[in-house]
């Protein structure tokens, strides 16, 4: 059996890699290699906290993939990638606490009891993060972790040569049709089609919108923070994702806009002022690069998959990407294999016509 | 009904398009608002590019009267320009001027504020300024030409209520003609029907409404508040008094303990007899 996956991001590649695991034969079209929005993700798998701002259906996807998919995934790639699950924290700076502890309260409003947070003291604070200590009140999540999505694509993206996967690189995908991906050049035919393109798809998902993140890399040796943190403030939430060898991400502005040009001064101001408050040793960090991208976002700001006969259509992964995608590569592929009786998120699924 | 600049409305309640967790929750509780105007900000989406397409679209589709602002800006001259892109983009002469002075608390800057407002009134906007309850600031913008003024009741994002009942009352009293629209500051429903009960035309709110826990309803709350103040302040506040006074004499108390009984409450209360 022949898929034809239109879009590499890390939900296409991840279901190219479980469905050659089940067999099929798959070609992924991707129109500017490397430049997805996946490619500049920070890769935090806080599903816990991201209830701040998301419904519980992004916290079940995204806790599936944290405990399962994840740790399977990465081990059979069998290739080193940085993930860790050693928690995460929430903090605010003192005049902001009320915006800390209306995330809080958020996110326990959704969650049925309160084992997936702690509130800590200066002291405990210090005693994970040392480089913390002018913090007095922080929540930590101990579930949560991340993972160094970049080097996750790129071995995922080998892994998927090393199996024979046909990947058109640079290549425009026209249109995608039930059975059929459509390229400048000519149509393919394939089984079964898979629409991963994001924004790329806006034919197929009305109201499909982008919302543009800006994020920065910072490298500082003599720094040792290994959780993300994310820092609450009244106009802004920022988060700091440990990356190995000690570079961090700080990310990342929302703006509603379809602009790829580079970070502004603002939210370069914003994110290192913010960066800077959180510990001064940032001050003698090195600014990297910094990255800008456009989150594919539809209006409920949750996932959808629309299937019809020979085309399954995957978009809205907002800023939930790396968060959700091995969870739903897995729902579809159980979907492929077994048929609707078998998906454990039917309220994702919609039948398009 | 009543007038906003020139223009029939039912509903008294303007609702920002900030921070809400999605865009269906934002449409959500717009319609439950039952809000003819809501406010669009534009300068982070890079107009002149128009990269905020998608969304502006979504929001036009509301039918709602549009009130861009100019949030984010702290200087008089980058807020005309915005002013005039934003005139372009959504075919209103209304603008929503902040000029800002404070970066934390986003407290209007009063001297750039009149300055622009001057010149904005003179292109054709309809200027609708986001000031602090200062009386002769406010003066000051009539005088350049606004006929509606938004003053804050506290800080944007605060929910602190009305900080100074004192002063608005008073710009109420003083500028009887203007069309007054509380902005910023109103953390509770009860806040709300206090600025209405106090002869304010309308409340423009977002925080309170988009960081609730569940902010359709707290926007269907907000709406019920805010035609309850109004209907109170139409109808005529009674009037405070210091003291429980029967209207007639109570029939189980003899007119001599009556008399006593108003002297020692008159003593209790320290006022004079």
């Amino acid at each position: 059996m022949r898929v034809g996956i239109a879009g590499a991001g890390i939900l296409g590649q991840l279901l190219a890699l479980v469905l050659m695991n089940a067999g099929w034969e798959a070609t992924l079209f991707d129109f500017k290699t490397g430049e997805n929005c996946s490619e500049t993700a920070a890769g935090l798998l806080t599903p816990i906290t991201e209830l701040e701002k998301t419904e519980l259906s992004i916290f079940k996807l995204g806790m599936e993939a944290l405990t399962l998919h994840w740790p399977r995934l990465i081990q059979a790639l069998k290739s080193k990638v940085y993930f860790k699950k050693r928690g995460s924290l929430m903090l605010s700076h003192y005049q902001d606490h009320a915006d800390l502890n209306r995330a809080i309260r958020m996110i326990s409003s959704k969650l049925s009891n309160d084992r997936f947070y702690k509130k800590l003291t200066a002291h405990e604070i210090t005693e994970l993060e040392p480089s913390l200590s002018k913090f007095q009140q922080a929540y930590y999540f101990p579930e949560e972790g991340q993972l160094d999505s970049q080097k996750l694509l790129e071995v995922l993206g080998r892994t998927l040569i090393k199996k024979n996967v046909t990947w058109h690189k640079n290549t425009f995908v026209y249109e995608v049709q039930p059975g059929k991906i459509v390229t400048q050049s000519k149509s393919y035919l394939f089984d079964l089609v898979l629409d991963c393109r994001g924004l790329g798809a806006k034919k197929t998902f009305k109201e499909l919108r982008s919302v543009r993140g800006e994020l920065i890399w910072l490298s500082l040796p003599k720094l040792n923070m290994t959780r993300p943190i994310r820092l609450m403030h009244p106009r802004y939430s920022l988060y700091i994702a440990p990356r190995p060898r000690n570079q961090y991400i700080i990310g990342a502005s929302e703006i509603e806009s379809e602009d790829t040009s580079p970070i502004s001064v603002r939210t370069a101001l914003e994110l290192l002022t913010a960066a800077y408050s959180i510990t001064p040793s940032f001050g003698e960090a090195r600014i990297i690069k910094t990255a800008t991208h456009c989150r594919p976002a539809l209006a409920d700001h949750l996932p959808k998959i629309k299937y019809c006969e020979g085309l399954l259509a995957i978009n809205g992964l907002y800023r939930h990407g790396f968060l959700i995608a091995p969870t739903l590569a897995f729902e579809i592929s159980q979907w492929i294999e077994k048929g609707m009786a078998s998906v454990h998120y039917p309220e994702l699924w919609e039948k398009a016509i | 009904m009543w007038t906003l600049a020139d223009k029939m409305l039912s509903s008294r309640f303007l609702l920002g398009t900030a921070h809400y967790a999605s865009l269906d929750i934002m449409k959500n509780a717009i319609r439950a608002a039952k809000t003819e105007v809501i406010t669009v900000s534009l300068k982070r989406q890079r107009p002149e590019k128009k990269g905020g397409e998608q969304f502006w679209s979504s929001i036009k589709a509301m039918n709602c009267h549009l009130l861009p602002n100019t949030a984010g800006c702290h200087q008089a001259n980058e807020a005309i320009t915005m002013a005039e892109m934003a005139r372009d983009m959504f075919q209103t002469n209304w603008i929503k001027l902040e000029v800002i002075g404070d970066n934390y608390n986003l407290q209007p800057d009063p001297f750039e504020l009149v300055y622009a407002a001057k010149i904005l009134v003179k292109k054709g906007f309809e200027v609708f300024p986001y000031c602090t309850d200062d009386l002769v600031l406010c003066q000051r913008l009539v005088d350049v030409g606004c006929r509606i003024l938004m003053p804050w009741a506290a800080p944007i994002g605060s929910g602190k209520g009305l900080l100074n009942v004192y002063a608005m009352e008073t710009l109420r009293q003083r500028l009887p003609h203007i069309t007054l629209i509380v902005d910023a500051g109103i953390g509770t429903p009860s806040d709300a029907v206090h600025a209405l009960e106090l002869g304010y035309d309308a409340i423009l709110l977002n925080t309170a409404v988009a960081l609730a826990k569940k902010p359709i309803q707290m926007a269907e709350a907000f709406r019920d508040a805010i035609i309850a103040g109004r209907a109170a302040f139409e109808a005529g506040l009674m009037l405070e008094r210091n003291m429980a006074s029967p209207s007639t004499n109570l029939v189980d108390t003899p007119f001599w303990h009556q008399e006593k009984d108003i002297s020692s409450l008159q003593d209790w209360m320290a006022l004079p007899s």
